[in-house]
C-alpha cells in the first residue's frame, strides 16, 4: 500500500495540502523582498530572486477568491516546481509534514470546500481532519477571462 | 592509447561535412556563375579530397567513393582547362546533394546498404573522365629542416651510433583525424628511440587540426624499419624522412619557415578549437551572476566608503573592488565576442537556395551580398536564418517580375535580389532588397478589406508605412496560387512574429514599380545590456539604455516650458518634435502621478515618447532574465503591455525591465495618438 507526504497548511482557516515531492522549500515571507509587477492578475502577488532565478509568487487566498487576514508572522511561502518552473505561493500558516496512506485520499466531492473544486486533485480524512489536497498544475494555469476584465476594472490602487 | 570515442569522431566527421560541402557548393555556384577558375577548383578539390579522406577513414564507403570520383573530374578540369560545362556543374550539382544525403544518413545512423544508389552518377562522371585524360603530376616539394647550430651540436654529439632522423609529415588527406594521427604515430616511435624535438612542441597535447608536424627522433633502428612502422598508421606519401646529413647541411630552406607559412595561409581558423555553444551559454549565464554581484559590491562599497575612513581593511576592499569591476567588465565582453559570429555565415547558404528558387520560377537573378562581416549573436543568427529564407523566397517569388515581363518595362532582364548587413548604434540591419514589382499599396488595401483586417476608416488615417505592415497581420497572404514557393504557410506574420520574439522589428519600404526593401533590425545581443534605473512609487524599473535618448529633470521652474497640452493630452516638446507623454504611474495603475520628476525620452526615430518618473538612479549592467515562462497570452501573468523582463539588482531584489516600444504601442492602441 503507497504512502504519500503531505506538506500541509492553512489557509482561511482550511486546511490543505501540497504532494511533498511538489515542494521546493518553505520561505518566510519577512525575509524576501516582493517586486510589484503592475497589471498583473490580482493573485499575483509580484516576483522574488530565487538563487538567480526570478519566479513569481502568487497569493493563494486570492487565487481561491477566499477572505483572509494575514499575519505576517506566520505568512509562509511555499515554492513549488511545477513543469520545471518555480513559483512561489503564500499561505496563512504552514503546519506539518502529513504521512498517510494514499488510500485515504478520496476523489473530491462537489461543494466540500469553499474553493473551486477545480484546483483539488482529492480529500484525504486523517484522525477527524479534512485535508484538501491540491492539484498544482490548475492552480498554476493561466489566468482566465473572467480575471482580466477584473483587473482591467480594478483602475488605479 | 585512450579508448576511441567513435561518436566522438562521427560527430566530429559531421560538423567537418557541413563546413566541406558548404565550400564545395560554394565553388560549384561560383564555377556556374563565372566559368572556370583554377583557384576555385583547387579549394574545391581540396575539399572533396578531405571528405574523402574522412568518410574512408570512417568506413563511410558511398561519400568516399563519390568524392573520389568528384576529385577525379575536378582533376581532370584542372589539367584541360576549357573542359567545363553546363552537364558537368549540373553533376557536381547533383552529387552534392547526393553528399548531403549521405551525410544525413551518417547522422541517423542509417547503414550503407541503405544508402541511395550512387553508381549512375559514378558513371557520369566516368564517361567525362575517360574522354581523355593527360597524365598528371604531383609537384613534389623537397623540404628540408634547418636546426640552429647548437642544437646540430647537440644531436651529433647524441648520433654517435644511433640513427637521428627528422619525419616530417603533411596531412592533408584526412583533416579530422590529424591530432589523432599525429598522436599514435608518436606514440609508436617513442618506443623506439628518443624523441628529440617536435614540432609544434607538445605534440601530444594539440587538439583539432594539424596538417603539419614533424618529428626529431635518435634511434637505434634503421630508416626503413622506422618507415615501416610509420606506414603502419600513415600512407608513405604522408611523410618524408630526412637523415642528419641532410639537416646538418641546411642547403635547404627553412623547413620550418614553410610549415609556419602553411599553418598560417591555410586556414584562418588555425588557432581555433571548436566547442559546444552550450558551455559558451553556460559561461555567459555565469558571467551574468558575476555581474550581478559585481553590481552588489560596488553598491555595498558606497557605504563603506563612507562609513570607514580609518579601517584599512576596509580600505583595501574598496580597492579591489573595481578592479573586480574592471575584470567582470572585461570578461563580459569577451564571451560576448566568443558568441558574435559573422551573418556572412548564414548568407553563405543562400546562393544555392537562389539558384534553386529562380530556376523553379524561371526568373534569372543575381543575388548580391554587403557586410558580410557583420557581426551578430549567434544565438540571434541561428533564428534569423528561416525568416531571412522566406523573405528571399518572397522577394524573388512575388518581387522580380518574370524576364519578358522586366524588359517592358525597361528594367533589364536579370532581376538582383540584395541581402546587406550594417550596424546601426546598437542594432544590426539586415536588408533583403529587391529590383523587382514592388508592393501595389491599392492591392493591400483591398485584400486587408476582404480579409476583414481592417475598416475603411482605419485604412484612411493610415500611412503607407502602416499599409504596407498589414502584410504582416495574420491571414494576410497576397499570393494567388499557393506553391511550393512562397505559400507555405508560413506568413510574413511568422516572420515579424519571429523578429520580435528577438526583440527586433521588421521595417517594410517599397516603391510600385521600383522593388521592395524588408529591413530587420536587430540588437546586438541578447544577454547583458546597460540599463538606466528608475524609480517609481517605490519600484525599481530599468530601460536598456539603447532606448533611450535623454533624460530631463522636471520641476516646478520647467514644467510648464517642457510639458504641454494639446486636445486634453499632455505632451513634450522635444528637440522641435512634439511627443506624447506617458505618466509610468498611470500606465502601469501605480496610482496619481506627480509634478516633479524625470522625462525619460525614449523610443526609436519617428516613434518616440516621454514617459514621467519619480527618480532616476543611475545607470548600470543588467543582466536579462526571462519572464517568458508567466509573461504572455496564455500565461499566468497573461499580457502585460510595456514590461519585457526582469533583472536582479545589485541588493538582490528583482527589477522589471520597461519594454520602451511596447509602451508605446499599447498606448498608441488605446487611440491616444498624439497630432501635432
Amino acid at each position: 500500500m503507497g504512502q504519500i507526504q503531505l506538506v500541509t497548511f492553512e489557509l482561511s482557516g482550511e486546511e490543505y495540502g501540497i504532494d511533498i515531492l511538489k515542494v521546493h522549500e518553505i520561505k518566510r515571507l519577512k525575509e524576501i523582498g516582493i517586486t510589484y509587477v503592475p497589471r498583473a492578475p490580482e493573485f499575483v502577488e509580484g516576483v522574488i530572486n530565487l538563487r538567480g532565478d526570478v519566479i513569481p509568487i502568487i497569493d493563494l487566498a486570492k487565487r481561491f477568491e477566499l477572505e483572509t487576514e494575514k499575519n505576517e508572522k506566520e505568512t509562509r511561502i511555499i515554492v513549488v516546481k511545477q513543469e520545471e518552473k518555480y513559483i512561489g505561493l503564500t499561505v496563512d500558516r504552514v503546519n506539518e509534514v502529513l504521512t498517510i496512506d494514499s488510500e485515504v485520499i478520496e476523489d473530491p466531492p462537489q461543494e466540500i470546500s469553499q474553493i473551486n473544486s477545480f484546483y483539488i486533485s482529492g480529500i484525504a480524512k486523517y484522525e477527524e481532519r479534512l485535508v484538501i489536497v491540491l492539484d498544482i498544475g490548475n492552480i498554476l494555469s493561466p489566468r482566465e477571462e473572467e480575471e482580466i476584465t477584473k483587473t482591467a476594472g480594478k483602475g488605479r490602487k | 592509447m585512450e579508448k576511441i570515442d567513435f561518436e566522438k569522431f562521427k560527430k566530429l566527421f559531421l560538423q567537418e561535412a557541413d563546413e566541406q560541402l558548404e565550400v564545395m557548393e560554394k565553388a560549384v555556384m561560383e564555377l556556374e556563375e563565372n566559368g572556370e577558375n583554377r583557384k576555385v577548383i583547387d579549394e574545391f578539390f581540396r575539399m572533396a579530397h578531405s571528405l574523402k579522406g574522412s568518410a574512408g577513414s570512417m568506413g563511410y564507403s558511398a561519400i568516399a567513393d563519390l568524392t573520389h570520383q568528384m576529385e577525379n573530374v575536378l582533376d581532370k578540369l584542372r589539367n584541360n582547362p576549357g573542359s567545363l560545362n553546363d552537364d558537368i556543374t549540373d553533376l557536381l550539382f547533383i552529387s552534392i546533394d547526393t553528399l548531403k544525403h549521405l551525410r544525413e544518413n551518417v547522422e541517423k545512423d542509417i547503414p550503407e546498404e541503405e544508402n541511395p544508389d550512387i553508381q549512375h552518377i559514378l558513371e557520369r562522371f566516368q564517361d567525362f573522365i575517360s574522354i581523355e585524360t593527360d597524365g598528371k603530376k604531383k609537384a613534389n616539394v623537397e623540404k628540408k629542416i634547418q636546426l640552429t647550430s647548437q642544437e646540430l651540436k647537440n644531436l651529433k654529439e647524441k648520433a654517435g651510433e644511433n640513427n637521428v632522423l627528422l619525419l616530417c609529415f603533411e596531412l592533408i588527406q584526412q583533416q579530422e583525424m590529424q591530432s589523432m594521427m599525429a598522436f599514435l604515430v608518436l606514440n609508436n616511435l617513442k618506443d623506439e628511440g628518443e624523441i628529440v624535438k617536435t614540432f609544434p612542441h607538445h605534440l601530444e597535447e594539440v587538439e583539432g587540426d594539424l596538417p603539419y608536424f614533424s618529428i626529431l627522433i635518435c634511434t637505434e633502428k634503421k630508416e626503413e624499419d622506422l618507415v615501416k612502422l610509420v606506414e603502419q598508421t600513415l600512407d608513405r606519401e604522408e611523410f618524408k624522412v630526412f637523415p642528419l646529413e641532410d639537416i646538418e647541411q641546411g642547403k635547404a630552406s627553412d623547413y620550418f619557415q614553410e610549415i609556419k607559412e602553411n599553418f598560417s595561409r591555410r586556414d584562418e581558423s588555425r588557432d581555433s578549437i571548436r566547442v559546444d555553444i552550450e558551455k559558451v551559454d553556460q559561461l555567459m549565464k555565469l558571467v551574468g551572476e558575476l555581474v550581478i554581484d559585481k553590481e552588489r559590491l560596488l553598491e555595498i562599497s558606497k557605504n563603506i566608503k563612507a562609513n570607514s575612513r580609518e579601517n584599512s581593511e576596509a580600505q583595501a576592499l574598496l580597492q579591489t573592488i573595481p578592479h573586480v569591476d574592471f575584470i567582470a567588465t572585461e570578461l563580459h565582453e569577451s564571451v560576448m565576442d566568443i558568441r558574435m559570429y559573422p551573418v556572412g555565415s548564414i548568407f553563405k547558404r543562400f546562393p544555392r537556395l537562389v539558384r534553386d528558387i529562380s530556376k523553379q520560377t524561371g526568373k534569372d537573378i543575381h543575388l548580391e551580398f554587403s557586410g558580410e562581416d557583420t557581426e551578430l549573436d549567434r544565438t540571434i543568427l541561428q533564428e534569423v536564418f528561416d525568416p531571412l529564407v522566406h523573405l528571399l523566397r518572397n522577394a524573388i517569388d512575388h518581387g522580380i517580375e518574370a524576364p519578358s515581363q522586366r524588359e517592358k518595362s525597361g528594367k533589364p532582364s536579370r532581376g538582383t535580389v540584395a541581402l546587406n548587413a550594417w550596424q546601426e548604434e546598437n542594432n544590426i540591419v539586415i536588408e533583403v532588397k529587391d529590383d523587382g514589382a514592388g508592393i501595389d499599396p491599392e492591392k493591400i488595401k483591398t485584400r486587408a478589406l476582404e480579409k476583414g483586417l481592417v475598416t475603411e476608416a482605419q485604412l484612411e488615417e493610415m500611412d503607407q508605412e502602416s499599409i504596407l505592415e498589414l502584410i504582416m497581420e495574420p491571414g494576410f497572404s497576397t499570393s494567388e496560387t499557393v506553391n511550393d514557393l512562397s505559400g507555405r504557410g508560413v506568413g510574413m506574420d511568422v516572420v515579424r512574429t519571429n523578429i520580435e520574439k528577438l526583440d527586433g522589428e521588421v521595417e517594410i519600404s517599397s516603391e510600385k514599380g521600383n522593388g521592395t526593401s524588408i529591413k530587420i533590425v536587430l540588437p546586438l545581443t541578447l544577454a547583458i545590456v546597460q540599463a538606466l534605473m528608475v524609480r517609481e512609487k517605490g519600484n525599481d524599473y530599468a530601460i536598456p539604455l539603447s532606448a533611450i535618448f535623454e533624460t530631463i529633470a522636471v520641476n516646478g521652474q520647467n514644467y510648464k516650458e517642457v510639458i504641454k497640452t494639446v486636445k486634453n493630452r499632455e505632451v513634450v516638446v522635444w528637440r522641435d518634435q512634439v511627443i506624447p507623454l506617458i505618466r509610468l504611474s498611470e500606465f502601469f495603475l501605480l496610482g496619481d502621478s506627480h509634478q516633479e520628476g524625470f522625462l525619460i525620452i525614449g523610443g526609436v526615430k519617428g516613434r518616440m515618447m516621454a514617459i514621467m518618473v519619480e527618480a532616476v538612479i543611475g545607470e548600470q549592467e543588467i543582466v536579462i532574465k526571462s519572464l517568458g515562462d508567466f509573461l504572455g497570452k496564455d500565461k499566468l501573468f497573461g499580457e502585460i503591455p510595456g514590461i519585457s523582463g526582469a533583472t536582479i539588482k545589485g541588493n538582490g531584489e528583482v527589477a522589471l525591465i520597461l519594454d520602451i516600444q511596447g509602451i508605446l504601442k499599447s498606448f498608441k492602441k488605446g487611440g491616444e495618438a498624439i497630432e501635432r
